[in-house]
């Protein structure tokens, strides 16, 4: 893995930042609720404690309805705030549309037919609204039998348990007084008086009709049931409403308790909702109101935007739900309800408001009486500050957070590269200050930084040096051998030709001349030795000259010609001329050490060929002999000093300088060289050489 | 040659700090019937030669601890006279060491791998020419060749009429190859004509050197033609 890829891992460690972060606020939310949600519950405890042992205002028991009655639906009456004028209209009661709960045949058999009802308290009546869809409205006409008009019934059971049954139907919209009419035909029969006590308007509307209703509370008692009948195309009459088939029996009457909520309005708070829920879950008594938005706060449905979400999900904690509307008006429910009633738990619930910003929260406290659970005090409050506190803090953390980890991340990936950028130089630099046969070519840049890195280079730069002073020992080494023993050598030989002149009995003569040989050999090496250096040397020396390298190839190969006879030449050259700047001199001497090469490894009436070409600016010069091939070991060193890859030898010293000094021309006119076997034996050598490459 | 000898034997000094071979120089020149004066060290040389100049003195460039010794003592002696015959003998083979010591007016720089035979030859050569120069025009011993005019006795070269500083070897071999002008002399003929064992190299930079002198009596010299692979020729126009 790559240092940069490595450091930009370890900066993803700066995510800690936000992470560490969010479980700060994650904390400090859940403390703010908690400490909100205990504030409340004990709201709720005050409450429920004033209800305490209130057996008068809210029964022990659930209500429950004689088995006749089952599948009858308890109505709610409202509150009514306002006095309600008998006009056949509600927008006078001061209710929302869900307040008005929908009834509507069991059957299909009539599916346009459906009604709406709601029910509510004033003073000492019971209203009544009923708002029926049907097409077809059928009047009540004096010349049919009235069995076959459209119409509502009422069923009640007043306190003294006594059944009364209203019908109304009538000839025409406008005032209304029912029919009284008795068990257990309950239908219009001859004879049947009004009830003038009761009044009601019978308004036609575009979908059918709508029937407003006041009767005397003293006739409802706590059971009222209500029946719509309604007469179709083929005179069938269907029948439906909150009471059920087949006894038809009415279904309680719930209402807020009048004593509940006056005690209720002593413990009244602007910012609060006190509800008192008896055990069936109805609201016995209500007061204050949810601010802001009120019932807007039910409707809302959504699931909030996509930051809430992020944050909700980094929060770790599901979205409130939304404050359902009741299942149907008067009922209160919910899990913290639910918990106290059933179990009498305290419990403390959050719901989300219409309003984003907003959540409400509800606390649920059991009331009892004698340890048992007589109903529920639920106080619910709309909570501005904490979501806002936190979206907010949480928006601001982690933009900054974040922030600070791209900037964390980017100097680290930029102090990465440039990390990486140091290191490839070093690596670089490293890998040119030695040639690729092994010589330390130029000088190691050293950096002045005081880091590791700095350092590191320090000690190449040192390593290099040292490496480069021995070197340099080594290559002079030969040099200086050459000079020391230049002189006992021309010690041993002026003796000798001393020894020479006078005269020596015969047995030491001979001995005389074999050590004038070898010590003629021993200067003849001496002075190989140093030609490498005197070359190099005269190659610092040389002057550069535009010459016809062509022509100076040919005169060269024609001389070679002579000296080696027993070898046969070959040249192929362009036929024109072929300037070059450079040393002929040089040149010259490259090409008796490549020929000489050429005719030590081949043998008599071999071809020693030499061909010269131009191609992309540079002159390739090549030299090919038959004979033996290139040693397979020592290629690499094929052009070092004192290597010698000579088989055999014979009285001429070899110490493999030849090719060295060739090297050392080529180099000197910025050239290459490269040796390789032939497939069909032999070597051949190409040198090239630009152009216009000359230092 | 001999009779000079016999009459009066020619005085030669030897400068060398190494004893065996000033020993066996002064045996060699002995034997050739010079009169031989040998000193290690530079002082000696010079309290020597301050009393009495000798004909010819061989002089080793290192000199004991004084690495250029025979540099200094080659400018004091030349201060004392222009016209004796100076021979560098050394182990140094730098090109910059000869041309140095050339610089300093001795008339020949020789490696000590040079044979007594070969050195002997030299030193004969230059007593010679000194011979020559002071019994002027007694000889008549002379090689025209266009512009060149060759002394062969007082081994004075004049090129278009001025005189062409060479050393003894250099003057062998314009010799050699002015002789048969047009001829080409390989390296081996001009080796055996200047009496030395040198390697192309050498033979190179000498013809180089000579090049130079003449061009620096006259820039449109090319009378010493290359001819590459082979050797070289003397071109007249």
């Amino acid at each position: 893995m790559r240092l940069r890829t490595q450091l930009f891992l370890v900066s993803l460690a700066t995510l800690a930042l936000p992470w560490g972060g969010c479980q700060y606020i994650r904390e400090m939310e859940l403390a703010l609720r908690q400490g909100h949600e205990n504030a409340l519950l004990g709201t709720a405890r005050a409450v429920a404690n004033v209800f305490g042992d209130r057996t008068d205002l809210l029964p022990t028991e659930t209500l429950i309805l004689p088995d006749e009655a089952s599948g009858a639906a308890d109505i709610y009456a409202h509150r009514l705030r306002n006095a309600v004028v008998l006009d056949g209209y509600a927008g006078d009661w001061g209710l929302e549309s869900e307040d008005f709960v929908l009834v509507r045949p069991d059957n299909d058999d009539a599916p346009a037919i459906s009604a709406r009802y709601a029910a509510g308290i004033l003073n000492a009546y019971f209203y009544l609204f009923v708002t029926v869809s049907d097409k077809d409205v059928k009047y009540f006409r004096p010349g049919n039998t009235p069995v076959f008009s459209d119409g509502i019934r009422i069923r009640s059971i007043d306190a003294d348990g006594a059944e009364h049954n209203f019908l109304f139907i009538t000839e025409a919209p406008g005032p209304v007084n029912p029919f009284r009419v008795s068990p257990p035909v309950r239908h219009y029969q001859r004879g049947s008086g009004r009830e003038l006590r009761i009044q009601g308007i019978w308004e036609e509307t575009r979908d059918g009709f709508n029937l407003e209703v006041r009767l005397p509370a003293s006739f409802v008692g706590n059971r009222l049931g209500l029946e719509i009948i309604n007469v179709g195309q083929a005179i069938d009459v269907t029948v439906f409403g909150t009471v059920a088939p087949p006894s038809y029996e009415p279904g309680f009457v719930r209402h807020e308790n009048p004593e509940i909520i006056a005690a209720l309005a002593e413990l009244e708070d602007p910012n609060l909702r006190i509800r008192i829920v008896d055990l069936d879950g109805w609201l016995a008594g209500e007061i204050g109101r949810l601010e802001p938005g009120g019932v807007a706060a039910y409707l809302d449905d959504t699931s909030g935007s996509f930051i809430e979400q992020l944050y909700l999900a980094i929060l770790g904690r599901s979205s409130d739900d939304p404050l359902s509307p009741a299942a149907e008006p008067g009922r209160v429910t919910g899990n913290h309800i639910e918990s106290a009633l059933s179990n009498g738990t305290p419990r403390a619930a959050w719901f989300r408001h219409a309003d984003e910003q907003l959540s409400i929260l509800a606390a649920a406290h059991p009331v009892t009486a004698d340890d048992r659970v007589i109903g529920a005090a639920v106080v619910e409050q709309t909570s501005d500050a904490i979501l806002t506190l936190t979206n907010h803090a949480l928006s601001r953390l982690l933009n900054v957070t974040l922030l600070a980890s791209v900037v964390a991340a980017a100097g680290l990936l930029t102090y990465a590269s440039w990390l990486s950028v140091r290191i490839r130089r070093l690596r670089n630099a490293a890998d040119q200050a030695v040639s690729p046969d092994g010589r330390i070519v130029s000088d190691f840049p050293r950096m002045d930084s005081a880091d590791e890195l700095g350092d590191l280079s320090r000690s190449f730069d040192r390593l290099l040096r040292r490496l480069r002073e021995y070197t340099e020992y080594l290559r002079t080494l030969a040099d200086k051998l050459t000079h020391e023993l230049r002189t006992p050598l021309a010690i041993v030989q002026t003796s000798l030709e001393n020894l020479n002149s006078d005269s020596l009995p015969e047995g030491s003569a001979t001995y005389a001349r074999r050590a004038m040989e070898g010590s003629d050999r021993l200067q003849r090496i001496l002075k190989a030795m140093s030609e490498a250096s005197r070359i190099e040397e005269s190659i610092r020396n040389a002057d550069s000259e535009e010459f016809d390298i062509n022509e100076l190839l040919r005169n060269t190969i024609a001389a070679y010609r002579d000296v080696h006879v027993e070898r046969r030449f070959g040249y192929a050259g362009p036929e024109e001329q072929v300037r070059y700047v450079g040393v002929p001199d040089l040149i010259v001497q490259m090409m008796d050490k490549l020929v000489d090469n050429a005719v030590d490894f081949s043998d008599a009436g071999d071809h020693v060929s030499v061909n010269l070409s131009i191609s992309d600016e540079h002159l390739v010069l090549g030299v090919a002999n038959d004979g033996r091939p290139l040693p397979e070991k020592m290629q690499d060193q094929l052009f070092d000093s004192m290597v010698s890859v000579r088989e055999t030898r014979d009285d001429e010293p070899h110490l493999g300088l030849g090719l060295f000094i060739v090297r050392l021309i080529v180099e000197f006119h910025a050239g290459t060289i490269a040796a390789h076997s032939r497939e069909g034996g032999g070597a051949e050598f190409s040198i090239s050489l630009p152009l216009n490459g000359r230092r | 040659m001999w009779q000079i000898v016999a009459i009066m034997p020619r005085h030669i000094a030897i400068v060398e700090d190494e004893p065996a071979i000033r020993d066996n120089y002064i045996d060699a020149l002995k034997r050739h019937g010079y009169e031989v004066s040998a000193h290690g060290n530079r002082a000696d040389a010079m309290a020597s030669f301050s009393a009495r100049l000798p004909d010819l003195a061989i002089i080793d460039i290192s000199l004991g601890d004084e690495v250029e010794g025979g540099f200094d003592l080659c400018r004091e002696l030349r201060s004392f006279s222009s016209t004796i015959p100076i021979i560098f003998l050394t182990a140094r083979d730098s090109e910059l060491d000869a041309i140095s010591g050339l610089r300093l007016g001795a008339d020949d720089y020789l490696t000590k791998d040079i044979s007594l035979s070969h050195l002997i030859a030299r030193v004969v050569a230059l007593l010679r020419r000194v011979d020559a120069l002071s019994e002027s025009g007694a000889h008549d011993n002379r090689l025209e060749r266009g512009d060149l005019s060759v002394n062969l006795d007082t081994m004075a070269v004049l090129w278009q009429g001025q005189t062409v500083d060479l050393t003894v070897t250099e003057f062998w071999l314009v010799h050699a190859l002015a002789r048969h002008p047009g001829h080409v002399k390989n390296r081996d003929q001009l080796m055996q004509a200047a009496n030395a064992v040198l390697d192309d190299n050498t033979i190179t930079s000498h013809v180089k050197r000579i090049r130079k002198k003449f061009v620096d009596v006259d820039t449109d010299f090319h009378a010493i033609e290359t001819v590459y692979g082979m050797g070289y020729r003397w071109k007249t126009d």
